[in-house]
């Protein structure tokens, strides 16, 4: 079978050029092939979400959208500009951001500083103030704590400042690494609802989750990995009513 | 005549010294989890490098330059001279072996150390070399304190400089961008390289600022104790490294109050215990700093992260 | 030169006055040839040139000189053969006896003859390792030049540790060229590889292990040119007491073997003698001795003796005793005949005394060949190297009356070298072995840094 050809095509609707682009992406953890010829989009404004279960491939697709890890081959488009080559840092200042897997804040800075380390790469000093104020008032919670240690937040607080922290710089794109993760079912359904909320004032977001039901409810679109390939692409709403998805993710 | 003021002055310069070079131990530990067994030779280096100063700015004619000029340009040399070594290593032993197993980053270091001490060793001399302290602050120059009791200006000079370099270094970490990206670093190096900070540069920028203050520490000692030798990095550096433990390695603040221990310990052990015990006296404390806060006196247990 | 104190200078002229030249065993030596006085514009090598059509046989004419010279005191003695002044006499064989002297000197240049030499070359102490080793090179070097002979000295790092000595004896001892060791320092590394050499059959000869036993009872095949702790101990307690009449002492050891020897003996000697002692050790590798210092300024001792060999520590403790004001006298023992602690104590050295086994070469005529010819090769010297040049110079008399004797092995090394009489030496005294083979005589000098320099007062 051919690689090339198995890879289910999205129909793209939009005509504006995408925001990220993977061509034919391979990347390899020692001999070990994790991703096979991964092509994915992501359009501005957009809320996609990767699915798929334990060590298919989705952390390490993030990583090498963030140039943690390198692919051995294939492209990897920001802004239309090929970046593959680029280290983080580079990537971090043309607009990406991240809220890690399990969080990862700074538990012994305190959450200001948290948020100042979010806006690292910046330098408009003025605007970071106006930004640390709109960051502020959407999560009320944090602004009640900004003296305090990071690692005395609970863990909802924690994941607030992850989001707060990466919305520091300001992001075109929003990556996101398994938000729900160990969090309280209250606690996931107010991320998202907050996740939702930075996606309507215009950041794009690609997620990663095992939450599938969760993530295709506020998705426009998603791509589902098996094993380093995408095996499914579609729009939210076909995903969450495919056959083949309901039986292997949905638990229906 | 009551020795507990002298017991003081000498454990506080002691400490001192101990407490700049334990600084550069803590820092890269804190970044790198790496133990720089060279750091201590770094410190050497950087006495050797104010000797030279010494040499140029100090012929047998007198001195060339006020003598204050003279201590400040050794300082600046001493600095720059360390920091361009300590990230030369970094480079060169270090940087090669960053995924490469824990132990061979820490060989490579004692490879360094080595090379370091036998270079001087044969490119300047196997014999100690005197400083010539006398030239620049006389022995009986210094501050009365009442009764017999007097700080020699060199003690003066190595206590203040210490605190002016902890302030300094303790304003740097705390306020600025470079010392917060160090500190993030230190907590969480992938990410902290998320943020954008770029790790490799954040390493840099540890070692010159560790480095530097060895040079400083390197310095001073010359100044304080009269001559140095191309050997004198390996017992200080043992200390520097006992000093970062007992403070909690990692930990700036933990590391000057390691220093200061250990320092007090070795002046109060001479004094009251016995000179031929005061090592095995300063590394009990260590173990009873460790049995009661394994962690070290401001440093937390670090469960290690999968 | 510049820091010799005249009296130092007349005190050496007179003790080596009558003093005959190094005696070593005659070389091959034929009658014919002729009498010269060195003209204007002579140099020996334009002699050779002149005379044999070589000019590198001008070593024929020096060591035929020197020959001549033994039993003819009309004759010159050229002690350094790029020098030699209008007027000398000199002995130019003829052909045949230089051509037999060429063949003999090309025939003994063939013969592969190693010393050993074993010592700290690397390390805290390498300063004095490496100062004996190129001593006792540059003798050697001296030797072959005038004899013919090819030595070659072979080295071992024993980093004073015992256990590596003995890895460095026995290879020495595995390799079959080699004749004779000069080595160790630190008595605790003597100690460990005099026994590996006994077995061995090999010479031993140390230039700094001072430790009494090791010569009491000794072995045949140790050899100590350098006096022991036990005449040096009383000599500095008595000196203490009786000269300088203090009655109490604090005494530093630096924990090596020979410094906590001698600091025993002192003790033994002040004690019997009635005087106050209170006592500590520090290590090699201390570099702040303020606490110390401390202490003793407390006690307020009438002297302070530390047999320390590490000179940077040597001029720390002086300049911190005057730091805490300090009011008695300072004393030393061998390492402090080194100028280097003195440059780092500055005024503080001022009045302190020391009591050395040797001279420093710097301060001994019969040495300026060795020590132009060291500081040329070297640069600078302290007070290490001359009983290592001394011991080198020992062994080689002892193999050249081996190989003259055609019985050039270990076993007739030992017995020549015991057999050693030498009635003056690189360090200006004669030599000879006694009992255990201890050198005869062997005094302990005393001396005060007075304006920066060493004036010997006992």
């Amino acid at each position: 079978m051919n690689d090339q050809n198995s890879q289910p095509k999205i129909e793209n609707s939009q005509s504006t050029p995408p925001l990220l682009r993977l061509t034919d992406v391979n990347t390899f953890y020692g001999p070990i092939h994790i991703l096979q010829n991964i092509n994915l989009e992501i359009y501005p404004g957009e809320l996609v979400c990767l699915l798929g279960g334990n060590a298919s491939g989705k952390s390490t697709t993030l990583k090498t959208i963030l140039g943690i890890v390198t692919p051995a081959g294939g492209t990897v488009e920001f802004q239309g500009e090929t970046v593959q080559d680029q280290p983080t840092s580079y990537r971090i200042e043309q607009g990406m951001a991240v809220v890690p897997e399990n969080r990862r804040i700074f538990g012994d800075m305190s959450v200001h500083e948290n948020l100042l380390m979010g806006a690292y790469l910046r330098t408009d000093h003025q605007q970071m103030k106006q930004d640390l104020e709109r960051v502020l008032e959407l999560f009320p919670r944090l602004k009640e704590r900004l003296k305090q240690f990071g690692s005395t937040l609970s863990g909802g607080e924690q994941q607030m400042l992850a989001m707060a922290r990466a919305l520091m710089s300001r992001p075109k794109l929003l990556l996101m690494d398994e938000p729900s993760m160990g969090l309280a079912p209250i606690l996931v359904e107010q991320s998202f609802e907050i996740i939702q909320q930075i996606n309507r004032e215009g950041t794009s977001v690609f997620m990663v989750e095992q939450n599938a039901n969760m993530a295709l409810s506020i998705a426009n679109r998603g791509y589902v990995l098996q094993t380093g390939r995408i095996v499914l692409a579609d729009k939210a709403k076909n995903l969450l009513n495919n056959e083949q998805m309901r039986h292997a993710y949905l638990g229906h | 005549m009551d020795q507990l003021p002298q017991t003081i002055i000498n454990g506080l310069t002691l400490g001192s010294v101990y407490a700049l070079i334990a600084l550069g131990y803590s820092m890269v530990y804190g970044i790198l989890k790496l133990l720089n067994f060279a750091h201590g030779d770094v410190y050497m280096i950087g006495a050797y490098i104010g000797y030279a100063v010494l040499v140029v700015l100090v012929p047998s004619t007198g001195p060339l330059l006020p003598i204050p000029i003279i201590i400040l340009v050794m300082f600046l040399f001493a600095m720059v001279g360390c920091s361009i070594l300590g990230v030369a290593i970094e480079r060169f032993a270090y940087r090669p072996l960053r995924n490469a197993p824990r132990i061979a980053p820490l060989i490579s270091a004692l490879w360094v150390s080595f090379v370091l001490q036998n270079l001087i060793q044969l490119t300047i001399s196997p014999r100690p070399l005197s400083y010539g302290s006398g030239t620049l602050i006389p022995v009986n120059s210094g501050i009365n304190l009442g009764g017999d009791l007097r700080i020699h200006t060199a003690r003066v000079l190595v206590i203040g400089t210490t605190i002016v370099m902890m302030i300094a270094l303790t304003y740097f970490i705390r306020s600025t961008k470079w010392g917060r990206a160090m500190r993030a670093v230190a907590m969480d190096i992938d990410a902290a390289a998320m943020m954008g900070v770029d790790v490799n540069r954040v390493i840099v920028v540890t070692f010159i600022v560790g480095s530097a203050l060895a040079g400083v520490a390197g310095v001073l000692v010359g100044i304080v104790f009269f001559s140095i030798q191309h050997t004198m990095g390996f017992l200080a550096g043992l200390k520097g490294f006992t000093a970062s433990v007992v403070g909690g390695i990692g930990s700036i603040p933990g590391a000057v109050a390691g220093g200061l221990l250990i320092g007090m310990a070795e002046a109060f052990a001479s004094v009251y215990i016995s000179v031929t015990f005061k090592d095995a006296v300063a590394f009990l404390v260590l173990v009873i700093v460790l049995l009661i806060r394994p962690g070290g006196l401001l440093g937390r247990l670090l469960v290690q992260k999968v | 030169m510049n820091k010799i104190s005249k009296s130092l200078l007349v005190l050496l002229l007179l003790f080596t006055l009558g003093a005959g030249v190094a005696s070593a065993a005659a070389p091959v030596f034929q009658d014919g040839g002729q009498e010269y006085i060195v003209q204007a514009d002579d140099w020996l090598s334009k002699l050779a040139d002149k005379n044999y059509g070589d000019v590198l046989a001008w070593p024929i004419i020096w060591e035929a000189t020197n020959a001549k010279a033994a039993e003819d005191d009309s004759f010159a003695v050229i002690e350094n053969p790029n020098l030699i002044e209008v007027g000398q006499k000199l002995w130019i064989p003829d052909t045949g006896a230089a051509e037999a002297m060429m063949g003999d000197r090309e025939s003994k240049a063939g013969i592969n003859i190693k010393i050993g030499f074993m010592g700290p070359l690397t390390g805290g102490a390498a300063f004095l390792g490496q100062e004996q080793l190129n001593f006792a090179k540059t003798a050697v070097q001296l030797f072959n030049e005038r004899t013919g002979f090819n030595v070659q000295v072979t080295e071992g790092d024993t980093e004073i540790n015992p256990d590596t000595g003995k890895i460095v004896a026995e290879r020495f001892i595995a390799d079959d060229s080699v004749y004779a060791v000069v080595g160790p320092a630190g008595s605790q590394v003597c100690e460990a590889t005099q026994p590996v050499f006994e077995a061995a059959g090999m010479v031993q000869i140390t230039p700094s292990c001072t430790r009494i036993s090791l010569t009491d009872p000794g072995t045949a095949t140790f050899f100590r040119p350098v006096p022991h702790d036990g005449l040096q101990g009383p000599t500095d307690a008595n000196y203490m007491m009786n000269v300088l009449g203090v009655t109490s002492a604090y005494l530093v050891d630096d924990q090596s073997s020979y410094s906590t020897g001698l600091t025993d003996e002192v003790e033994a000697a002040l004690t019997a003698a009635g005087a106050t002692v209170e006592r500590a050790s520090v290590t090699q590798q201390d570099t702040d001795f303020s606490s110390l210092v401390t202490t003793i300024v407390a006690s307020n001792p009438g002297v302070v003796f530390f047999p320390g060999q590490i000179s940077s520590q040597l001029g720390t403790l002086a300049a911190q005793l005057q730091e805490q004001s300090y009011g008695g006298t300072y004393f030393l023992a061998d390492g402090g005949f080194d100028i280097s602690w003195v440059d780092t104590a500055g005024e503080a050295a001022e009045g302190t005394y020391l009591s050395f086994f040797a001279p420093d070469p710097h301060f001994v005529l019969q040495a300026r060949d060795l020590t132009t010819r060291y500081e040329a090769q070297y640069g600078d010297y302290g007070a290490f190297g001359g009983p290592s040049a001394l011991s080198t110079n020992v062994v080689l008399g002892a193999i050249e009356r081996c190989f003259n004797a055609d019985n050039l092995t270990r076993a007739c090394v030992v017995e020549e070298t015991a057999a050693t009489n030498l009635a003056d030496s690189v360090l200006g005294i004669p030599v000879s072995f006694g009992a255990g083979n201890q050198i005869n005589g062997g005094e302990f000098f005393i001396f005060q840094v007075q304006d920066g320099n060493f004036v010997l007062v006992q």
